[in-house]
């Protein structure tokens, strides 16, 4: 299995994208072979040096994303609410405060970044789910001068907003703006094989046949996994472009997340049929 | 079953995301248990009228776009290549008599939309694909045959897409587009349970195949459910 493609993802909890993103991420960090990198950011400090407007300026985007955000709330399962005046909480209040005292949350975690999350996600939930209050009084020093740093790199990648994901693939930066680019981030995170499975329902006792597809012929060795735990390997010789396994009578047992792994190739996901 | 719902597609040929968004409905129309109609209108009308800046006047943004429009056209199997000057094709030539002819088609067609469709292909495949004018009468005649139109119907749109009764169906259609609360192209509404519901952009058709109760297949639907 190859190693794991490594995914930055900056944010600021002014946002309320990003909070969609950042969920997403955090869920699929368990599911694609991938390192999710957290790195809050300011968004105000993007927008300042790329020259962008908020997107809130605009009355009519202002209508179309409170009716976007409610829909991907319900979709993504992520419990978004609106502020009770938006425009003094995410305009005039900001979250400057906020995103240095992450910043120094994270440079203070030795050990993984559990603490980054759980204090940013708590963060988002007061601004964007309980409607409280975020500004608090910055032990500014350090943190201040880490927040600058972190979004002048960010302007390296000429960001255009928050939430940015930067997919590190073949050892260059692709960048994806947005919480709508998901299964293009995975189409380009998946290397070498395509998963298939039937389009139309499932039903009790019917047979299903997962097949994958190596786009190379590179590969030795393909196995199978369900919920993580190996189901089902073959030796599969470079020739061998499609390689099919077959559940059968399948019951309610059967459900599960199933992927796949070739030793030319990291895990793929499978997505199953509801 | 329920009777189809109503989707109705409002997109202007200088836009390439709005070529993507046509090319998925296109192929969807035949999947989802939906009735797609297609609007074409003026963008440029539209970022007038909502107050917008084209996100190209963005430096940053125009980068990120010229990335993220390469990495779909493989993703959508839609063969986007932006032209050589896309400053000029985008802001300073235009779409207006594009939209104009496009409307024409549409007006005359009788029967369904095959045509209007076709055209409005050709001329994305123009601008977005050859780097051709589309703002000429002769790029427009070229565009209209490539679609399959005869020469009579050539002739017809030609004569009368600088009408005055096709100007003012333009720019209703782009008034009905600003109605409904756009700020961009393509906007898609959805009319559900009476209401209707607009989704800017290409990148909603999976929550919007949720609200509609159908299901994503990803962007070239005929392959997924092809049997293995």
């Amino acid at each position: 299995m190859s190693s794991k493609k490594v995914i930055e993802l900056f944010y600021d909890v002014v946002s309320p994208y990003s909070w969609f993103g950042f969920e997403l991420m955090c869920r699929y960090r368990t599911v694609w072979n991938v390192e999710v990198k957290l790195r809050p950011a300011l968004l105000g400090g993007v927008m300042q040096g790329s020259g962008i407007r908020s997107p809130g300026m605009v009355p009519d985007k202002s209508v179309y994303m409170t009716h976007d955000l409610q829909r991907f709330s319900n979709h993504f399962e992520v419990p978004l609410s609106f502020p009770s005046d938006p425009t003094e909480t995410i305009y005039k209040k900001g979250s400057l405060s906020a995103m240095r005292f992450v910043t120094a949350v994270q440079k203070r975690e030795k050990d993984g970044d559990k603490q980054v999350e759980q204090v940013s996600r708590e963060l988002w939930r007061r601004i964007w789910s309980q409607d409280k209050d975020i500004t608090e009084p910055a032990s500014l020093s350090e943190a201040a001068k880490k927040a600058a740093q972190r979004w002048m790199h960010l302007l390296d990648y000429k960001s255009i907003g928050l939430p940015m994901m930067v997919c590190h693939i073949d050892g260059k930066p692709e960048m994806y703006f947005g919480s709508d680019r998901f299964e293009l981030m995975a189409h380009s995170l998946d290397g070498d094989i395509i998963l298939k499975t039937q389009a139309s329902p499932v039903f009790t006792d019917d047979d299903v046949t997962l097949c994958y597809q190596h786009q190379s012929g590179k590969h030795k060795q393909t196995s199978f996994f369900k919920n993580r735990a190996l189901i089902d390997s073959n030796s599969s010789s470079g020739s061998d472009r499609v390689i099919k396994m077959t559940l059968k009578n399948v019951t309610r047992e059967d459900e599960g997340f199933y992927r796949c792994a070739s030793d030319s190739c990291r895990v793929q996901r499978v997505r199953p049929d509801r | 079953m329920s009777s189809k719902k109503v989707i109705e597609l409002f997109y202007d040929v200088v836009s390439p995301y709005s070529w993507l968004g046509f090319e998925i409905m296109c192929r969807y129309r035949t999947v989802w248990n939906v009735e797609l109609k297609l609007r074409p209108a003026f963008l440029g009308g539209v970022m007038q009228g909502s107050d917008n800046r084209p996100p190209g006047m963005v430096p940053n943004k125009m980068v990120y776009m010229s990335n993220d429009l390469q990495r779909l056209s493989k993703y959508f199997e839609v063969p986007l290549s932006p032209p050589s000057n896309p400053a000029e094709a985008m802001f300073i030539k235009g779409s207006l008599s594009a939209m104009r002819f496009v409307t024409a088609v549409q007006k005359r067609e009788k029967d369904g939309d095959k045509q209007v469709e076709q055209v409005s292909r050709e001329l994305w495949r123009r601008i977005w694909n050859q780097d051709k004018d589309i703002t000429e009468p002769a790029s427009l005649s070229e565009a209209a045959k490539k679609a399959g139109l005869s020469d009579d119907e050539i002739k017809a749109a030609m004569e009368s897409y600088n009408t005055k009764e096709i100007k003012d169906k333009l720019k209703s259609t782009t008034q009905d587009a600003l109605d409904y609360g756009s700020f961009g192209f393509p906007m898609i509404v959805c009319h559900i349970d009476g209401k209707p519901e607009m989704y800017f952009g290409s990148d909603r058709f999976e929550l919007m195949a949720h609200r509609l109760g159908e299901k994503w297949l990803g962007p070239v639907p005929h392959k997924a459910a092809a049997k293995l």
